[in-house]
């Protein structure tokens, strides 16, 4: 470790600092509303009251077109047509204002053209939700849903407590985004149960699919462009219609935290922009509460597995078109297995902000509402909240854990020595143990080897296990048509790299969807080590190295500033309980290493990518020449170039640290560490070292990659022969 | 002034030693003619002559001294009036309101539907207490009282009405249990001097005042500061209730600040006058009250609310007397000290006489009902009216649930009564489109000469068929009004079945108040189901209309079942309202004030520096808090001053 101050100075900027200090000073009394509202379930969430809905009574036809007779979301709820909403807002003082006082007299646009504008974005925007086709649309859905998948389990209780929750209050579901088939689902099940369907907020690259576009609209999904910068009146547009659809409380609104589908199934950090829309009625008064709903949505096997691998390592995704999705449609060959929905606990947003809103001026209505900065702090606390909300909540399928295993094995072991079945399975269920005293629900209704055989069955093309019981990685890259190197989105990678990143990639994919349970003790893990390894061991000086990790990853996970203490400690806890930190400590202050070093081993092992990619994107910034500046594409070209050059000699052996999301993150944890300089230059985003504060953190990061780099060193042709090739690729 | 006048004045009380009144011991006019007004030249303000009319005498007050012996100890209104079950049936007896002595079966229904009350079972309160806390008294200042020739009574139960008014926590406590604190004495002052004499004896020897009017407050003004160790001295007011000149040319008349809503019109109506200021309390609460607490009455939009009735003012105060030297009908002459005094909930000092405006009796008095599909057009139409500055005297728009209310307490079916059956029930609900759950009635009220009020109802109804309004005749707006004074008795019945009921009020912009009503009412559901409370109504009425906004009027009344502390559950609950209310828009009171229950939410209404200021005004006039009923900010105000 180098003597360049502790490891948590330098992870902060001040304004980091005196950030971290507000939301520690807010946090107790949060903590306090928290506890009041968000009680904990009563007992651990149990397989058991998942239900599969697939698995009904009736037929499907009969399903379909069951009486509708939906519980509402509020009494005082009227139902209107698409054209009364699309009234409602060209009506609402704030477009009047916002058309007839600002922009027309600001941009010299005749009011006329305006309007005929806002008409346009409206019809572009607005949902057309009618039940004959959302019936037929269902009928179609639970034949192809059949088909592919063994089943879609709903958590009933936690449906009987939302039913509970609403009738008073706008509801707003927040699943979490994996995959296309998130938006089908939310409306399948509140259709299954009764419960007015959702009005979706959508990107709009549906639109363009011929077809599809009026589908999910009639289902009801209201689509927004992707980005809208400036234009002001699209922006003012957009907020009415969302806020029409809050105050009016016909359907409950849906729309993902994390702004878009994950492409790791790590989950995003959320965007506060559509949820800062949504929460302005409350925060302004003209509802009394808006009743938030987390959902997690877990898939055994995500439909755009492989898709995802491409992307993440910069090869161009087709764009969505309609040929495309039929093209998609070879995935009705293959088997999904399950899918698990919780609907987790509601959280009243009134309670949740302690009720912020108290007699302040008001002002009319038609002005757009600032938000306070006190509102902001705890409008990125619930953001943050929902997100842990959908991963505890999460039903963790035995693949992902065997991908751990299998994953760690391949990284660790030489090239000769296999992994086979039974020790695979040892391995899962001492995992297992250590993942649900971390609190997960983990699927396995078996014995455990029959549910891991069938977990890995549904895998199979991408794990096989051979008739001797050896358990291999398929080569799902092979015979790529070639890549036009224009069209990368990063590095030209090889076509050597590709074939052994692709199905890493891909496995790292299950991994990723058990790393919520695990980042922290695993950075609490390395931070003890380091720290021994350093003579020390004190609980503060862990602390310090363990808030350096955790400042460095928090682009990547859900590690919100006011929990770093309160992870901490249940780290330390749980840790202690798994025997991975001594338990028999005689003094508190001082933590050291417990018996289970194999789990301590493969925790520390699971930092290894992003602390190898981050490394590597130190090193890119610090090559940058004073006074000189990078986009971030070409921070991300030359630091996949140099991931690559470190995988082909052996110096690194995990592909994940490829991944383009991954690299993005490092950037943008650099910025906000202060690390690299963000500039705006006619409106182009440029970074550039901050070199004194960069080596620094460049240093540090490279300590860290020390202890976990590759254990056992392989090159990537060794490891290429850990898999067997397929023939066939899929894209 | 005060010199100047009573020596037209022809005093006749019979003085009563202490606890000897009775009620015979009223004071009866002496001289036959009780109206004669004489007709005087006096010399005011520096010289200038003005024509008075100084009226000489009075009929006696409705209410005697011994306020108990007319009115109940423990609920609402006159003794002989109350909601009473007769063989399982909700009677009201007496007959001195219109449904006095008639059988209401809609209404003992409704109860079961809405409270689900057994009627067999009521609870009978405590009955009439004998055992009042010691008095604490200042024995110097006993003595010169003595000396003065004041009617005062330290009797136990006189001191014990005057220690509270009809918040529901006063009432409750008086079915259960005891005030803490009560008044150690009562004084009748007779006049304007008689309170500058015990303001300066109190001031003195350091004795509490505590304002008495007509103890109708509902934000706990009345009650007394349990901590507070110096003799409490109610000065109930209800003597000094002389009407002391009236002024036709310039349409004012100087009133004593006792006097009660229903003499006070009584008197001036026998002259031709009224001053068309009309709170629902107004058979008891006396003008004093009203000044001191910023009143509304229902018919504002034609005579103004206390503050634009307010001519002139005079406050006693422990430094001196309080009073603008001129009558000018507006002036210029810095902020206006009536402000000060208006609002004051007896934390100055004693508002002795007021000169009010008064306007003729109005040619025309006419009824009218409009009913709505629902709350919402209602409200939009109630926008427009007060838009195009139309409104009636009155017009009030309560939501269904009161709605049905008013239906269910008619002794016999009649238009709305026939709702549940019959023709006119096809035709409101099914040709027209109303929904007997969903829609509403406005009631209306006109006032002025015949062709102002045809034009006004041509207007309004016009209005109101844009909106889908339809008029429901005069018979139920009339309904509407006169059922308003009998609606206060209903508590009572309430708290015999394990129902507590309180109202509270708010004023709000036009933009916000239909999210204002809904916001509330959700607010209130929320609580009540968190509390396990099953049956509960709470419902709400748009009572006033204003250029700028309107004021919203909600009840909110439950059964409690077997919960040990009702009346905290409901103050929580309200609160939880009321914070609800500021969130979504509105304001801490229109028209009841601040009392004490509404004190935590003072400072963030007028902010750091209106609390500043008021301490300020506090410190100079009553600097060693004589009045220290600690109501609205006081409470602080020992410890920072
Ligand atoms: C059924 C019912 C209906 C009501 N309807 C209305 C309504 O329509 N509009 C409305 O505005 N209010 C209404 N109120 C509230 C209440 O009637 C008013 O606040 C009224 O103005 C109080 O007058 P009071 O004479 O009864 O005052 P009290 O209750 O005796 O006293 C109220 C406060 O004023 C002070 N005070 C009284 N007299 C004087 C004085 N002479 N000098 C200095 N301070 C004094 C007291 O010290 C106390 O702090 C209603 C109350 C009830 C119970």
């Amino acid at each position: 470790m180098s003597s360049n101050g502790s490891p948590s100075q330098i992870a902060e900027g001040t304004e980091q600092a005196e950030d971290r200090q507000k939301a520690a000073n807010a946090a107790p009394q949060l903590q306090d509303v928290l506890r009041h509202t968000c009680p904990s379930p009563a007992g651990p969430r149990v397989l058991s009251t998942f239900r599969n809905i697939l698995d009904r009574d009736s037929c499907d036809l009969v399903w379909v077109t069951k009486e509708w007779r939906p519980q509402q979301v509020t009494l005082h709820a009227r139902t209107r047509t698409t054209a009364k909403i699309r009234q409602d807002v060209i009506s609402s003082p704030k477009m009047q204002h916002t058309i007839e006082q600002q922009l027309s007299s600001q941009n010299e646009v005749p009011k006329e053209a305006l309007w005929r504008e806002l008409n346009d974005i409206l019809i572009e925007m607005g949902h057309t939700q009618t039940m004959p086709v959302v019936r037929w649309f269902g009928y179609v859905l639970s034949k192809i849903m059949r088909k592919i998948y063994s089943g879609v389990f709903v958590n009933e209780e936690s449906i009987a407590r939302l039913r509970a929750s609403i009738g008073n209050n706008p509801v707003i579901f927040m699943p979490s985004h994996r995959s296309y088939a998130d938006f089908l689902l939310m409306s399948y099940v509140c259709f299954h149960y009764n419960i007015m369907l959702p009005v979706i907020a959508a990107g709009m690259d549906f639109v363009s699919m011929w077809g599809v576009g009026r589908l999910l609209r009639d289902s009801g999904a209201f689509f927004i462009r992707r980005s809208f910068g400036n234009d002001k009146l699209y922006w003012a547009a957009f907020s009415e219609y969302v806020q029409t659809l809050i105050t009016a409380g016909e359907n409950p609104i849906e729309f993902f935290v994390e702004g878009t589908r994950s492409r790791t199934a790590k989950s995003l950090c959320p965007k506060l922009g559509l949820l800062s829309v949504a929460l302005e009625p409350y925060l302004t008064g003209q509802v009394s509460d808006i009743v938030v709903v987390p959902i997690n949505i877990s898939y055994d096997r995500t439909l755009e597995e492989t898709l995802y691998s491409y992307e993440l390592l910069g090869v161009p995704k087709p764009k969505e078109s309609t040929s495309g999705l039929f093209k998609a449609l070879n995935v009705l060959d293959e088997q999904y297995g399950r899918i698990h929905i919780d609907f987790t606990e509601p959280i009243s947003v009134n309670k949740f902000f302690g009720d912020l809103r108290s007699p302040k001026l008001m002002r009319p209505l038609h002005l757009p509402h600032q938000i306070t900065p006190d509102e902001s702090t705890r409008i990125i606390w619930l953001a943050n909240y929902v997100v842990r909300q959908q991963q505890k909540n999460a039903v963790i399928s035995l693949f992902s854990l065997a991908a751990v295993v299998i994953t760690h094995h391949v990284l660790t072991k030489p090239r000769n020595q296999l992994l086979n079945m039974h020790q695979l399975t040892r391995q899962v269920a001492s995992l297992k143990s250590a993942a649900e005293s971390f609190g997960a629900l983990i699927d396995c209704r078996d014995n455990l080897e029959v549910s891991l055989q069938n977990a890995l069955h549904i895998h199979k093309s991408l794990i096989v296990t051979s008739k001797d019981g050896q358990v291999q990685v398929k080569n799902v890259a092979a015979a790529q048509a070639p890549i036009d190197p224009a069209k990368m989105k990063g590095h030209s990678l090889q076509d050597k790299t590709l074939q052994v990143g692709v199905p890493m990639v891909m496995l790292q994919h299950y991994v990723n969807q058990t790393l919520h349970l695990f980042i922290c003790p695993a950075i609490v893990s390395l931070s003890v080590q380091q720290s021994i390894n350093q003579g020390s061991g004190m609980k503060d000086d862990v602390f310090a190295r363990y808030l350096f990790l955790r400042t460095l990853l928090s682009h990547e996970f859900i590690l919100h500033k006011a929990w770093e203490t309160m992870d901490f400690e249940q780290s330390i806890q749980q840790l202690q309980k798994l025997g991975v930190l001594d338990e028999s400590l005689h003094d508190s202050m001082k933590l050291s290493l417990g018996s289970n070093s194999h789990l301590h081993q493969i925790l520390c092992q699971l930092l290894l990518p992003f602390l190898a990619g981050y490394s590597s994107a130190c090193s890119t910034m610090l090559e940058v020449p004073a006074g000189k500046t990078v986009s971030l594409n070409e921070a991300l070209k030359s630091t996949q170039a140099r991931l690559e050059k470190l995988l082909l000699s052996a110096q690194l052996n995990h592909h994940y640290s490829l991944s383009l999301d991954l690299l993005t993150a490092a950037v943008n944890s650099l910025s906000s560490m202060g690390a690299v300089i963000k500039n705006k230059e006619n409106g182009k985003v440029l970074y550039s070292p901050n070199s004194n504060r960069l080596r620094q953190v460049t240093q540090i990061v490279g300590d860290f990659l020390q202890l976990v780099a590759p254990i056992c060193r392989k090159s990537q042709d060794e490891q290429a022969r850990l898999f067997i090739t397929q023939a066939k690729a899929r894209l | 002034m005060a010199t100047d006048r009573s020596s037209f004045l022809v005093k006749q009380d019979v003085r009563l030693s202490h606890c000897s009144m009775s009620a015979e011991s009223k004071e009866a006019p002496t001289n036959g003619d009780s109206n004669s007004f004489v007709e005087v030249y006096s010399a005011e303000n520096n010289g200038q002559q003005f024509r008075k009319a100084v009226k000489v005498n009075l009929t006696p007050s409705a209410i005697p001294k011994r306020r108990q012996e007319l009115l109940k100890w423990n609920g609402w209104g006159y003794e002989d009036s109350k909601f009473a079950v007769r063989k399982g049936v909700i009677w009201f007896t007496g007959n001195r309101y219109p449904i006095g002595e008639l059988e209401l079966p809609y209404f003992t229904q409704w109860t079961k539907d809405v409270f689900n009350v057994d009627l067999s079972k009521p609870i009978t309160p405590q009955p009439p207490i004998s055992k009042f806390p010691d008095p604490i008294i200042n024995t110097d200042f006993m003595a010169e009282i003595r000396k003065c020739n004041l009617v005062i009574s330290d009797d136990g139960m006189d001191r014990l009405f005057r220690a509270h008014g009809h918040t529901l926590h006063d009432i409750y406590i008086l079915r259960v249990g005891m005030f803490a604190r009560i008044p150690d004495l009562v004084i009748w002052p007779d006049s304007h001097d008689e309170v500058v004499k015990i303001v300066e004896l109190a001031t003195k020897y350091n004795v509490v005042i505590m304002p008495y009017g007509g103890g109708t407050s509902v934000t706990c003004a009345n009650s007394c500061p349990e901590e507070e160790k110096r003799m409490i001295v109610s000065l109930d007011m209800s003597q000094m209730n002389r009407i002391l000149w009236l002024d036709r040319d310039n349409l004012v008349a100087c009133i004593e600040a006792g006097i009660i809503g229903q003499d006070l019109e009584k008197e001036l109506k026998i002259n031709g006058f009224t001053t068309g200021h009309e709170p629902d309390s107004h058979e008891f609460s006396s003008l004093g009250g009203w000044v001191a607490t910023r009143a509304s009455g229902m018919k504002k939009n034609v005579y103004g609310n206390i503050e634009d009735l307010l001519v002139h003012v005079r406050m006693v105060t422990p430094t001196g007397v309080l009073e603008k030297h001129t009558q000018g009908p507006r002036v210029s002459i810095g902020p206006d000290f009536n402000h000060v005094v208006l609002g004051s909930e007896g934390t100055l000092g004693v508002i002795t006489e007021v000169v009010l405006k008064i306007r003729p009796l109005p040619a025309c008095k006419k009824y009218g009902s409009i009913i709505f599909p629902d709350f919402e057009s209602g409200v939009n139409c109630m926008r427009e009216i007060a838009k195009k500055r139309c409104q009636p005297a009155s017009i009030r728009l309560v939501d269904n649930e009161q709605f049905k209310f008013g239906q269910a307490l008619k002794a016999e079916p009649s238009f709305f009564g026939h709702i549940t059956d019959g023709f006119k029930r096809f035709y409101v609900t099914k040709m027209k489109g109303y929904n007997v759950h969903k829609m509403v009635v406005a009631t209306l009220l006109f006032e002025g000469e015949q062709s102002t009020v045809e034009n006004q109802e041509k207007m309004v109804y016009e209005i109101a068929h844009q909106f889908g309004g339809m008029p429901a005749g005069e018979v139920n707006g009339q309904r509407g009004y006169t059922l308003t004074f009998v609606i206060a008795y209903i508590r009572d019945l309430g708290f015999d079945f394990n129902i507590v009921a309180e109202s509270f009020e708010t004023s709000v912009p036009w933009d916000r108040t239909l999210s204002l009503c809904r916001n509330v009412k959700g607010r209130v559901a929320a609580e009540c189901k968190a509390r396990g409370i099953l049956h509960y109504l709470m419902t709400c009425r748009v009572t006033q209309t204003y250029d700028a906004g309107s004021v919203v009027y909600f009840y909110f009344a439950f059964n409690y079942g077997d919960m040990p502390d009702p009346c905290h559950v409901y103050e929580e609950i309200e609160e939880a309202a009321r914070n609800e209310i500021l969130a979504s828009g509105g304001s801490l009171s229109h028209h009841h004030g601040i009392g004490k229950v509404r004190k935590k939410w003072y400072r963030q209404q007028v902010s750091s520096q209106g609390v500043h200021l008021f301490r300020a005004i506090k410190h100079k006039l009553d600097p060693t808090n004589i009045f220290a009923s600690g109501n609205l900010d006081s409470g602080e105000l020992k410890a920072k001053l």
